[in-house]
């Protein structure tokens, strides 16, 4: 009875482990079972790794929305965006009931990456909102500066957060401002010389009163100008054409699918 | 010869008031009509021949050259000598002030048809300048503070007055062009023009500065005079301001009248053809008739000042007002003011920029 017991209990861990692979519906945790960052591909080092969490930690609890960074080796059978989807569902993640979160997964094997958002995730991060912002991550992670990467993902959520409670989420024209390039200063300069050349310019022509006069209108006869044969002969016609710009659609807000544990999720995913 | 007018209550010597328009005796405060002194003017003129020979040139006690174009006269109130310009018409007797008239400078060359009598005081002209000088950030504030008149004169400058008609030919390339797009291209028609513009114009009382003392600039730069205000020429009105007589024929005055008809004239057809984007003159011919010129004197102020070594001369039209002259630069409030709206405009450009971009 006990072994028999004990092997159930042995099943019911195997199914567990397996399920995610093999698609049947699972429970999503009450609480969360893992920390915010699961290196199971080794990218990192230890005091990286520890002060990333850290990281993740405090922003998250401030903002109550987790953000979380997941490495593996493989994705086995899945899609990278069904994986990042059920690696947030089964291990817990999110805030509230509405589990608000994100998830960046990176998979070696193939390297493929995938954004996951969930409930507020998905108001916070927008289509053109994850295409910025995984620009600038995909930029370092490939340079294989994968702390950096993070680091910086983990910085832009927090000011997307912030852009998404106090306005309005980064969106296609609304997107987040670069800094201006250096060479902007001396263009500055120069401009601005122009401009202060032209009021200097006005304000020395005040000085200047006396000049001929250009020609005789305030002695002209009233009334005396009699027009005679006036003719406007049309000679030819020229058309030219020139290609329009096509016009790049732009989308806003964010699409949304369903994951296997019937949640809705947001998310993009590519190759780095 | 010299005109002096006297007053036909006590004696005193009388000037021209602009500010009532009559002669005013500045003794017993009597006021004469113009018509008055025309009657009395013409009376004058038969009493004359009693003084003959005023005209003295003190030779031999000037260097050869410096004569000429120089003349003195006895003043008829207190016997003192005038010193004038061979040109001057009227003046002031620099020792008891009565205003004169030297007859003789109108000899040999016409009589003014009309005159413009001053409107404007000299208080005025000096009350200008003033104004002049004002909210011009970089004029020396010295020059300002020290603001030094070193003299102001009421000249009557001889004018040429050119009337005439311009008959005008006129053919423009113009074209008219308009843009419209369907889902792929931009289309951009620009159809050709050829406009033709017959027609004539006329122009009265273009007036020239028949006096080589005068800048041409700064005589046109003080018009327009209005005509309305012109009276037939009497000697009287110059009494009290200086006058010259032209030393710059209309034959040579001419020129720089027509140039200023051409230019209107081209100006104000340009201005009948509308409707087009852009509009070139191809091919202009103005012919000029009936040119007719009259012989007139404007009034202006004229005020001198020495700064740093050189003289501003300033204009005022005697009869509107307008105040003209260029006034010096301050050079280091300049630079000053240009780094300072370098630096702000460069600061609100980079700022924009990164707000727009």
């Amino acid at each position: 009875m006990k072994a028999k017991l004990q092997l159930s209990m042995l099943l019911l861990l195997i199914i567990t482990i397996l399920l995610p692979g093999l698609g049947f519906a699972r429970e999503i945790p009450e609480e969360r079972l893992l920390p915010r960052l699961v290196d199971d591909a080794g990218l990192l080092t230890r005091d990286q790794e520890m002060s990333l969490v850290e990281k993740l930690d405090e922003i998250s609890e401030r903002q109550k929305l987790d953000i979380v960074v997941a490495t593996v080796d493989s994705l086995g059978q899945s899609t990278p965006t069904e994986y990042a989807d059920d690696f947030f569902d089964y291990n817990g993640y999110g805030f509230g009931d509405n589990a608000d979160g994100i998830l960046l997964l990176l998979s070696m094997e193939e390297r493929d990456w995938a954004v996951s958002t969930t409930g507020y995730g998905i108001t916070v991060f927008t289509d053109a909102g994850q295409e910025y912002l995984m620009g600038k991550v995909l930029e370092e992670l490939r340079e294989g500066n994968y702390y950096k990467g993070f680091d910086l993902y983990a910085d832009l959520c927090d000011d997307f957060i912030n852009q998404a409670k106090d306005k309005k989420p980064y969106d296609n024209g609304n997107m987040p401002k670069e800094p201006l390039s250096p060479k902007w200063i001396p263009i500055s300069i120069f401009l601005g010389a122009i401009v202060s050349f032209i009021i200097t310019g006005s304000m020395k022509r005040k000085l200047k009163s006396v000049s001929m006069q250009r020609a005789a209108s305030s002695y002209l006869k009233d009334d005396s100008l009699k027009l005679g044969a006036s003719r406007d002969l049309f000679l030819y016609t020229v058309v030219s054409k020139r290609e329009r710009p096509k016009e790049s659609s732009s989308s806003t807000g964010s699409s949304t699918h369903t994951s296997s544990s019937g949640r809705s999720h947001g998310g993009s995913s590519g190759k780095f | 010869m010299l005109q002096e007018y006297k007053c036909p209550a006590c004696g005193g010597a009388i000037g021209f008031d602009s500010s009532i328009q009559k002669m005013k005796c500045p003794y017993c405060d009597t006021e004469f009509e113009m018509e008055t002194l025309k009657a009395f003017d013409e009376q004058l003129k038969k009493e004359r021949p009693e003084e003959m020979n005023w005209e003295s040139k003190a030779g031999g006690q000037w260097e050869e050259g410096e004569t000429e174009g120089l003349l003195v006269y006895g003043c008829k109130s207190c016997g003192g000598e005038i010193l004038a310009d061979a040109n001057t018409a009227a003046t002031s007797c620099p020792y008891c002030d009565n205003p004169v008239v030297i007859m003789g400078q109108f000899k040999g060359s016409l009589k003014p048809d009309y005159v413009i009598p001053f409107k404007l005081n000299k208080g005025l002209a000096k009350a200008f300048f003033k104004r002049h000088l004002m909210g011009k950030k970089l004029l020396p504030k010295v020059f300002k503070d020290q603001n030094h008149i070193e003299e102001v004169k009421g000249i009557y400058v001889p004018f040429w007055l050119f009337d005439t008609d311009a008959d005008a030919n006129i053919r423009y390339r113009a074209t008219r062009v308009t843009t419209w797009s369907d889902k792929n291209y931009t289309y951009t028609k620009t159809s050709f023009y050829s406009v033709i513009r017959e027609g004539s114009i006329g122009f009265e009382k273009i007036p020239v500065d028949g006096s080589s003392n005068m800048d041409d600039d700064l005589m046109e730069s003080i018009e327009p005079f209005d005509f309305k205000d012109a009276v037939d020429f009497q000697t009287a009105y110059l009494a009290g301001y200086l006058a010259d007589k032209y030393d710059v024929t209309e034959e040579e005055s001419v020129e720089r009248a027509n140039q200023r008809v051409r230019q209107s004239t081209e100006d104000t057809f340009r201005f009948t053809v509308s409707g087009y984007s852009t509009v070139t003159p191809e091919n202009t011919s103005i012919r000029l008739r009936n040119g007719r010129a009259k012989y007139a004197l404007y009034p202006v102020w004229i005020l001198n000042t020495k700064w740093k070594g050189k003289t501003y001369t300033f204009a005022m039209n005697g009869q509107t007002g307008k105040f003209v002259g260029n006034l010096p630069l301050d050079k280091v409030a300049y630079l000053k003011y240009l780094t300072l709206y370098t630096a702000i405009s460069s600061i609100i450009i980079y700022t924009i920029a990164r707000i727009v971009l």
